[in-house]
Order: structure tokens, then sequence, then C-alpha cells
């Protein structure tokens, strides 16, 4: 969870500077839920990561679907 | 942060020049490091043939995004595919472009964290990628104009080290190790050129900017002058490993390029100067960084049609954070997603969904009735600088 904390340290001080002001004055209300939803989002994927990290890697999951989709199609072409 | 942030209601443009600087930024220093290292593993001593397949691949590539830019009339990608497939299409293939480009940058922040991580395994290896992030972050929140010129101001150094390198180590090339050609078939060729035709493909991220381009229509055709420089630029890199190493060896690196660096010794004076090509990784992913985030955020935008892209920087980045620590594996894995996953992905995204949309308003301006062009109206304009 370290990680988590780190992008926190860098991300939040960020957020909190660059945007607030904006969010404050400029942005309409969709904005706010749109920047609300992503910033939500995108910390519940990094907790995400943390806890699937040793568990589930997604680009091995896309290789090997990809590679069953290619051993699919080789099989389907075989047998025309 | 105290960055100078131009007003949002003024509308910026970039020159074609620096829409192409952009281009090789994008392309370039993680083609040496990363696509050459793949392609070589397939093609070997022939991967010279494979690069100039996948250069005239990319003149297509390349011509079909700067027709589809100089036909979108002054709007970005994502505002072109949402009036061209109406809201209920185009925003789910508004979302595919913006998720490609996500995956990109977490791929191009994943190399970075693996290969600093190496060079310092007792540093937290997160620490790369996400310094890296809080440093991009506040150039794409400038604004593109401040990214166009950052990559102007940085490109001729990485040129500059590419030159010196390349005359450095024209001493221990020999070209007989490029023989025979052609020994293994034409197989690895064709496998060769397919991963380098998904970096090409890459360049779709462009079109998020073009938008701000001087001369849209002047695009088709510099791609084509652009892909000779590409090639040109590549070659070497491409030949050089193999020149001095032989094929088994150079095959074997993981990074070939950085390898006939730290192989460079001029006299007792210049004895390593591998350092330089630790910097020319770290700024070419580093602009690729800018490049990509900048287009995420810029499409976030416009996908809501928001009245200013910057609210999105710092969200964005995050995500690219997030899916950075999700993605990040061995070696080895991320080898086999960018050999076997990766290039339909990026081709998918790179060059068919632009094929689609191409193709759809081609058909739309033949069947359209005399007068009207078929080309989606303008929109309400979003401001994405």
């Amino acid at each position: 969870m370290v990680n988590v904390l780190i992008v926190l340290v860098i991300i939040v001080p960020m957020a909190w500077f660059m945007d607030l002001p904006a969010l404050r004055e400029d942005a309409t209300a969709r904005d706010r839920v749109l920047y609300s939803l992503l910033m939500v989002s995108g910390l519940a994927l990094l907790v995400l990561s943390q806890v699937y990290q040793s568990s589930f890697s997604p680009l091995t999951t896309m290789t090997q679907a990809l590679k069953g989709i290619g051993e699919w199609v080789l099989q389907w072409q075989a047998r025309l | 942060m105290g960055t100078p942030v131009a007003s949002p209601t003024v509308k910026i443009q970039i020159s074609n020049g620096q829409y192409w600087l952009m281009a090789i930024a994008l392309v370039l220093p993680i083609g040496h490091f990363i696509f050459l290292h793949l392609a070589m593993a397939f093609a070997g001593r022939t991967t010279w043939l494979s690069l100039l397949v996948a250069t005239f691949l990319g003149c297509g590539i390349l011509y079909v995004h700067g027709k589809l830019a100089a036909g979108a009339a002054g709007q970005s990608l994502i505002n072109f595919t949402k009036q061209l497939l109406g809201p209920w299409l185009g925003i789910p293939v508004g979302l595919l472009f913006i998720l490609f480009f996500l995956l990109a940058g977490a791929i191009t922040l994943n190399e970075f964290e693996l290969f600093w991580g190496s060079a310092y395994p007792k540093t937290l290896n997160v620490l790369f990628p996400i310094l890296m992030v809080a440093v991009a972050l506040g150039v794409v929140y400038a604004g593109l104009e401040v990214a166009a010129r950052l990559i102007q101001l940085l490109l001729p150094v990485l040129f500059l080290i590419g030159i010196v390198v390349s005359l450095l180590i024209l001493k221990d090339k020999d070209m007989a190790e490029l023989l025979p050609l052609l020994y293994h078939g034409m197989l690895p060729v064709w496998q060769g050129a397919w991963i380098l035709v998904a970096m090409f493909s890459e360049l779709v991220v462009l079109l998020t900017i073009a938008e701000h381009v001087k001369e849209p229509q002047k695009l088709p055709r510099q791609g084509f002058l652009m892909m000779g420089a590409f090639t040109v630029l590549f070659l070497g890199p491409v030949t050089g490993p193999l020149m001095v190493f032989g094929e088994p060896l150079a095959q074997a690196f993981t990074y070939p390029t950085l390898a006939e660096i730290q192989y460079i010794a001029y006299t007792n004076v210049l004895e390593r100067i591998d350092l330089l090509g630790l910097f020319l990784l770290t700024l070419g992913s580093f602009l690729r960084l800018c490049l990509f985030l900048l287009a995420t955020a810029v499409s976030i935008g416009h996908l809501i049609a928001a009245p200013n892209y910057r609210l999105y920087v710092v969200p964005t980045a995050l995500l690219l954070l997030a899916l950075t620590f999700l993605i990040t594996t061995t070696r080895e894995e991320t080898s086999a997603f960018l050999t076997i996953a990766y290039p339909v992905i990026a081709v998918g995204v790179g060059v068919g969904l632009p094929l689609l949309l191409g193709a759809i308003s081609l058909i739309r301006s033949l069947t359209a009735p005399k007068g009207n062009t078929g080309q989606p109206s303008k929109q309400k304009k979003v401001t994405s600088s």
C-alpha cells in the first residue's frame, strides 16, 4: 500500500492547487460529477492494482485471450 | 504549480513541423529501445527488410491519418467520430481510442519502470513512473503549445546523441554480419514488420491534436516524407547491433541499442558513453508520456464536450498510474504482450478505426446530395489548449 500513499502524496496536492479553483469557479455540475467519478475510479483502480498485483496479470490475460482467438481462427480455417 | 497557463479561450496553433516532431518523439526513442528489439527477435539479420516493409505500409497509415485530419474540418478525432457515427456509436468508439491511449501510456511507464528498476534494484521501483508522471502532468497542464515547444527543444539533443553514437560505432561495424539474406525465408521479415507496423499505428494519437495544425491539408503528402525520414532514422539502430555483435548476440540483448552504445569506447578519452543511451531512453519516454497524457485528457474533454480539458489532466494521470501498477509484470510477460497482443490492438485502433471512419466519411460524401459534402458539420467548438 506504500505505492498508493506515494501516489496520493503527489496527486492530492496537485489536484488541490490545480483543479480545486477551477472546480469551484468555472466548472459546471456535469464537470464536477465527471471529475469526481474519474478520481474515484482512479483511486479504486489504484487500490485494486495493489490487491491483485500478485494474482492477476491483465497483460498475460489479454495475450492468452488473443492467442486463444488466433488458435480458434486457425482451427476454423482448417475445418473449411 | 506556478506553471504559465495560456488562456483556455485562445485557439492554439502548431506548425506542421512541430506536429511531425511530435511524431518523431512518439516513435523514435521507444522504437529504438523496445520495438526494434522485438522485431529483431523475429527477423534477425533481415530486420532492415522488415523496416522497409513496415515503412512502406506506414506510408499508407500516415496517409489515412493525414486524410482524416484534413477531412475533419478543424475537429479533433473524438469530435469527428461523434459527429460521423452519432453519439450512440461515436462515444463507445471514442472510448476505445481513449483506452488505447491509456494502455500505450501505461506500457511506456511500465517499460520505463522495468528499465530503471533493473538499473537501481534497491530503489522503490514505483518511484520512477510516479515522478515521471508528476513532471509530465505539469507540461500537459501548461498546454499543447508548451508540449510542442518542449519537444522542439529537446528532440535536436536526441538527434545529436544519435549522430554521435552512429559515428563512433562506425569502425566496429561488419557488413558481412547481415548476410546471408533471407536465410530463413520471408516469414520472419513479415513478423518483424508486423511489430513495426504496430509502432507506426500508435501515431493515431496525434489525430487528437491535428485540429491545431496550421495546414492540415498538407499532412497526407508530408506523411510520405516522414516515413522516409523514419526509414533513415531507424536504419542505423536496425543494422547496428547486428553488424557489431552478430545475429545471436544482438537477439539475446534486452536493449540492443543500449548494448551498442555501451560497446563504444573512443580511445582513452571517451571510455563509456552509455549515459547518453540512458538519457535517450528517459527523455524519449518522457516526451511520449506527455503526448499520451495530453491526448487522453483532451479526448476525455472532447468526449463529454467539456469547455476545458485541463480539469481532466490530474484524474487522467491518476488513472494512468493506476493502470501502470495494474499491468506491472515481468519483462517476459511484457515482451509476450507486446509481441502477440499489442500489435493486434494497436493496428485495430490505429489503422482499423481510422480506415472505418474514413470509409464512412467517403461513402457519405459520395451519397450526399449535391451541394452537401457529406462531411459532418462543425459542432460547438471545444477548446483543447
